[in-house]
């Protein structure tokens, strides 16, 4: 191998490895998600989070609508009428149904797995409405590839902070147990 | 606010060790090697040291389980130079391990070798990662952890509570190694609160501290045991 | 099978291209899945189970976040644990999580025991042993199939041996160290007992234990911790006592109140030293003893000879000096014992594995049951109780044809029920060399299931030998285990997580109790409940076998069986300890009421609570228990005389110049009843048969079961491996137990690595100096030392089975693990 030859492997080496730390460290790419979810419509239609989202008001996490939720108001036997005309996405989804396939959504809202974080006493105890930390999904006509908001620790911090100048004596905590697991 | 304390009974301790592998099933804590485990490197959040005496046939065995003491003064967080371990508002010594840089200088003030080190990434096959509990984080390389009285259960507890909107109830919460000792050696609850067991055993006759001639004011308690081989 | 990661690395070519690979996730062998990349289901649920680490039976509940599994906690409501599990019990999701599970059926494919395999489908799997099965039908010798099974309750015992009986063999065999689903045979030949007695810890006021280790594996240990704790009184006293005998310085004897050291299989001496001292001082109970008791005077029998009771042979023979020799236990201590013994009532004499270890087995059991005669507690709160047998709909009956007829009365292959092991049900010690000599036929296949004999008996290695004479062997493990490797077929069990489980109680206080359990996950992989296998087998075979194992199912089999509870009018699903007080209250005011109305409910009731009981204890009915010739207690056991008197006569009649007289004495001898005839019958003591000289081999050789351990099969459960015991320090090597003093002797420290020899094998490891063993022996517990089963178990730990060597065990046909001398040798 010529010398060149060799300095030219050792570039295509270094990029390559380059690429690779580059690739590893990127933020999350964005997020397709199996079906086009229009939370707007939903939301028109009169539903509140929490009919779907079913553990956003009393749990831990908030939850991942089941497909029987989807069920509840989508009927996969409307599939037996043909699909034309029909909103493909909403096909998709009755699809899903029939098969009893599970939708694999993607999580887009996601915690660094040492934090503990509980919706019953952000949204039911402390009432912080849902738009704080996840942004104006109700007005999301289709899913976003990414958080709509950046949660970092600061942006946990800082309204901690603010809560409790703003209640003075009340129970919002900065102890780093509260959150952390 | 409540003191959450442990009561141990010596007496009854069998030394059977389903207390040591209740705290690893609950915390994800991995089997070492057996290499590292030779090195003394094992992981055991809740440990029982047993002493020997005598010779045969005159012989005595004794068992003390050993969690985190939990101090009310504990030597530990005051040489942590970045604030990782503290005690927390329910007087639980907590361990923040994005914070620990693994100085390790808490393992050497803990009289009672609570702490333990991470020398390594433990990776588990994949098929066992899948019990992993969700509520406790899985520990990197580098960081140093110890017993957290099952912390994620009060996180959990209070919750309930709070979802049901009463305050928390004596006995919805305890530790994993209380909840399944099976002569009831381990004891668990709010030292505050007056009717509660471990107050009650907290002022047993047999009641004593680990080393409280330190100060270090562990808020677990021992019971000793009765001499039982005298006949 | 076993490419770990190290291996992937290594042939990678060194540590350091791994190193630079896996910082990139590529190490791909074992890339941990990526959890946030879908959105999982946090949801929390729990099912109920049976904990199968131990065959104690405890009730557990299984914690699942989103469907998986993650943690295991005792079942509140069940009645053996309350709530509470052990470590074995804590550590059994690695049970359902081992990597190196097997995976599909597979088929032999290199040389047996190479590890070479080819995956299978079930079909073809199941096609191959219907047809392996159905030529041997075809050919009239249907009896040249043998089902070797191990140490499990419930269900899965009458099935197999269900299926053997109408596939016509008589060669069932199973192999058990601890018999808990099977009456102890000096309780079948003293009372008659036809079921497992129990033992009513939670009462007696005093539990003399004869190395049974009660708080570590006796039963469900933590029932018996529960039943110990129960008696600790708050200001920390004690109202009942426990005294351990044993020569070794267990937990358990930690935890006794009363500790008596003694020499190795002495036991029998000891408890009638005791019925010397309970006799001469008039301890004993006279008025159950002259109504309930036979033989227990001198007496005249039929044939007018004078036979000697049990007295007097006790008072001739038996005194606490004459017995303080034999055992090492000093006089004041046997006096002491048993003055104690006659004065705390209720006194529970108990025992089990220690006693089992050495050849006079049977007449130790004795020996010590006839303690708890002597003071009248049979029957009686505190005592040894009966069970009511579980009332199960019974299976429909079914006739056997010619050829299966003809089978099942050929010899059994083992020899069980006959000769040597005439009072045996099961002889697994004498499968080895018949099988070798093809003695009495040869054995076309053999189909293993729940044991593995190459890791857990001592003659594992000779077993494996024999194979070769074997012309099929399948196993059902769902583990590479020792034995499953030798295996041409395996059909991979689901691990208990995964498949119907049940577990009918025995042997601790004295309720009865059924637990049953449905799947808590669908399977991980390509495996089957071995149950739903023996069923479908039955089916495909077609014939007898389909008309007597008629269901589809493991879970149907349980639904029909299960009916019989419902229909019981007496008995609970357990509940909640709020319902369960009340209904007490009910009973003891002469109520029943039924809960559910139809046997639906009820079904739907027991699959998720996890268990049917009947809280009511036995107590006082002594007909119950006293099932013998003369319903009453014998000490004179009239059923092993008539036995012993019937296969002699066969004896005589086979072979010529042989008298009937000669012949009993021949067959004592070998029954380890000793030479004395006046003694066959009754409890006496005789000397273990240690083997390997005083001088070569100075010490006594002792093996127990760990609490972390039941036998090998948590072998592949590495927390267990890293903290196998408490009491001593301890982690994945294997270690001998010495006192310091033997030690000081030999010139070995603590922790230095030594050989163990006997005139069998060698094996190493490391020296604990520990005070709590006598200076004439040495101990290490079982269930280690592993060369297969995956990645935690292989190469780790030392197999005791290495040098013992067994001695003929005529009750379990196990062997007697604890007659073997070794010597300790530095490195």
């Amino acid at each position: 191998m010529t010398r060149n030859g060799i300095l030219a492997l050792l570039v295509f080496i270094v990029l390559v490895g380059a690429l690779l730390i580059v690739w590893k460290t990127s933020a999350q790419p964005s997020i397709q998600q199996p079906i086009a979810y229009n939370h707007k419509r939903h939301i028109s239609e009169g539903l509140a989070c929490k009919d779907c989202h079913k553990s956003a008001l009393t749990g831990e996490a908030a939850g991942r609508p089941s497909e029987q939720t989807c069920r509840d108001c989508h009927d996969p036997g409307e599939l037996e009428e043909g699909t034309e005309g029909k909103n493909p996405e909403i096909v998709k989804l009755l699809t899903y149904l029939k098969e009893k396939a599970q939708i694999p959504w993607r999580r887009i809202f996601q915690l660094p797995e040492h934090v503990y974080f509980s919706h019953v006493r952000h949204a039911t105890v402390a009432k912080v409405a849902c738009e704080t930390c996840h942004g104006p999904m109700a007005e999301a006509v289709r899913p976003p590839s990414a958080p709509l908001v950046s949660i970092t620790m600061d942006f946990c911090i800082n309204c901690h902070v603010q809560q409790r100048s703003a209640r003075a004596g009340a129970a919002t905590t900065r102890d780093c147990n509260a959150c952390h697991k | 606010m409540p003191r959450w304390a442990m009561v141990i009974d010596i007496d009854k301790c069998t030394g059977c060790q389903a207390c040591v592998l209740a705290c690893k099933a609950e915390n994800n804590i991995p089997a070492v090697s057996r290499e590292e485990s030779a090195r003394g490197r094992s992981i055991s959040w809740m440990r029982i040291l047993h002493e020997v005496e005598g010779e045969y046939p005159d012989v005595r065995l004794r068992f003390i389980p050993r969690p985190c003491m939990h101090c009310d003064n504990p030597p530990c967080t005051k040489v942590c130079p970045v604030m990782a371990t503290y005690k927390d508002r329910d007087g639980i010594v907590a361990q923040i391990y994005p914070r620990c840089i693994g100085c390790r200088f808490c393992m050497a003030a803990c009289p009672y070798t609570v702490k333990y080190f991470n020398w390594h990434t433990y990776e588990m096959p994949n098929l066992q990662q899948r019990m992993h509990n969700p509520d406790v984080s899985v520990r990197t390389k580098g960081v140093v952890e110890k017993c957290t009285f099952c912390h994620h259960r009060l996180q959990r507890a209070h919750d309930e509570a709070r979802r049901q909107g009463r305050p928390l109830e004596a006995g919805s919460y305890t530790t994993a190694c209380s909840q399944t000792c099976p002569t009831g050696a381990i004891r668990f609850g709010d030292l505050d609160d007056r009717d509660s067991e471990v107050a009650r055993l907290a002022k047993s006759p047999r009641a004593f501290r680990l080393l409280a001639e330190l100060g270090t004011q562990p808020k677990v308690i021992y019971l000793t045991e009765r001499d039982r081989h005298a006949t | 099978m076993r490419y770990t990661r190290r291996h992937f690395l290594q042939t990678l070519g060194g540590a350091g291209v791994g190193l630079a690979l896996s910082s990139f996730g590529f190490a791909a062998s074992e890339k941990p899945e990526d959890l946030h990349d879908t959105w999982p289901d946090r949801q929390e649920t729990w099912s109920i189970s049976i904990c199968q680490q131990c065959p104690g039976g405890c009730g557990i509940r299984v914690r699942q976040v989103g469907g998986r599994p993650v943690k295991i906690e005792g079942n509140p409501d069940h009645p053996v644990n309350q709530g509470r599990l052990c470590p074995k019990g804590q550590s059994a999701l690695h049970a359902l999580y081992d990597p190196d599970r097997i995976r599909t059926p597979l088929l032999r494919t290199g040389k047996r025991g190479a590890g070479a395999w080819k995956p299978l489908g079930w079909d073809e799997a199941l096609g191959m042993l219907r047809q392996r099965l159905a030529g041997l039908q075809a050919q009239g010798e249907p009896h040249r199939l043998a089902i070797l099974g191990g140490q499990y309750r419930g269900f899965m015992d009458p099935l197999w041996r269900r299926f053997a009986h109408a596939y016509g063999t008589p060669n069932y065999i199973r192999l058990n160290c601890l018999q808990t689903d099977q009456a102890m045979l000096a309780h079948v030949l003293s009372q008659g007992a036809q079921a497992p007695l129990s033992f009513d810890l939670r009462h007696a006021r005093l539990i003399l234990s004869f190395g049974c280790n009660l708080l570590e594996t006796w039963q469900s240990p933590v029932h018996v911790a529960r039943a110990y704790a129960d008696t600790v009184s708050a200001a920390g006293g004690r109202t009942a006592r426990l005294v351990q005998v044993d020569p070794r310085f267990s937990p358990t004897a930690a935890k006794a109140d009363q500790w008596v050291p003694i020499e190795p299989g002495r036991d029998g001496a000891l408890a009638l030293g005791l019925a010397y001292v309970l006799i001469r001082e008039n301890l004993y109970d006279d008025q159950f003893v002259r109504n309930f008791t036979f033989g227990f005077h001198d007496w005249v029998d039929d044939h007018g000879v004078r036979q000697r009771g049990y007295r007097s042979v006790v008072l001739d023979t038996y005194e606490p000096s004459h017995v303080a020799e034999i055992t090492g236990v000093p006089v004041e201590t046997i006096i002491q014992l048993a003055r104690e013994f006659g004065a705390r009532k209720p006194a529970l004499a108990i025992g089990s594995r220690g006693v089992s270890q050495y050849s006079n087995d049977n007449l130790s059991r004795l020996a010590v049951h006839s303690l708890n005669a002597l003071v009248g507690n049979i029957g009686q709160k505190g005592g040894v109780l009966g069970q009511n047998v579980l009332p199960f709909t019974p299976w429909p009956s079914f006739e056997l044809d010619g050829a299966a007829r003809r089978g099942v009365a050929m010899p059994r292959v083992d020899g069980a029920g006959q000769g040597r092991y005439l009072l045996s049900t099961d002889a697994f010690q004498a499968l080895p060399q018949n099988l070798k000599a093809d003695k009495p036929y040869s054995i076309d296949t053999l189909l293993i299931y729940g044991t593995n004999p190459l890791l857990s008996h001592p003659s594992g290695a000779g077993f494996s030998g024999v194979l070769d004479h074997v012309g099929f062997v399948v196993s059902f493990s769902p583990y590479y285990d020792e034995t499953a490797m030798m295996a041409d077929l395996v059909l991979p069990d689901h691990t208990p997580l995964e498949r119907w489980l049940d577990d009918p109680l025995t042997q601790l206080a004295g309720f009865s109790a059924f637990s049953i359990a449905p799947p808590v996950v669908s399977p991980l992989f390509e495996t089957r409940s071995t149950g739903d296998v023996v069923l479908r087998l039955a089916a495909m075979l077609g014939g007898v076998p389909a008309l007597a194992l008629p269901w589809k199912s493991y879970e149907d089999l349980l639904r029909f069986s299960a009916r019989g509870l419902f229909e019981a009018g007496f008995g609970h699903v357990i509940s909640i300890p709020e319902r369960e007080g009340f209904r007490q209250l009910l009973r003891q005011r002469g109520y029943w009421r039924r809960e559910l109305a139809t046997f639906d409910d009820f079904w739907k009731a027991l699959v998720s609570r996890g268990a049917w009981w009947d809280a009511e204890e036995n107590y006082g009915a002594l007909a119950m228990v006293l099932h013998t010739p003369s319903r009453r207690y014998e000490f004179y056991s009239q059923t092993l005389r008539r036995q012993v008197e019937e296969e002699a006569r066969k004896l005589a009649e086979r072979e010529k110049g042989l008298d009937v007289g000669a012949a009993v004495k021949r067959l004592a001898g070998e029954l380890h009843l000793g030479q004395n005839e006046q003694l066959f019958y009754l409890p006496h003591y005789e000397e273990p048969s240690f083997r390997g000289e005083d001088r070569s081999y100075p010490l006594h050789f002792g093996s127990y079961k760990l609490m972390s351990r039941y036998g090998g099969r948590t072998g592949n459960q590495p927390w267990l491996q890293e903290h196998p015991a408490a009491f001593i320090e301890s982690d994945w090597d294997p270690w001998v137990e010495i006192n310091p003093v033997t030690a000081r002797r030999l010139n070995i420290q603590d922790g230095e690595w030594v050989w163990v020899e006997s005139s069998k094998g060698r094996l190493r490891a490391k020296a604990r100096l520990y005070p709590g063993t006598r200076p004439n022996m040495v101990n290490m517990a079982t269930g280690a030392g592993h060369t297969a089963m995956g990645r935690w178990a292989q190469g780790v730990g030392a197999n005791p089975n290495e040098v013992i060597l067994p001695g003929s065990d005529v009750v379990r046909g196990f062997g007697t693990l604890g007659e073997t001398r070794v010597r300790i040798v530095k490195l």
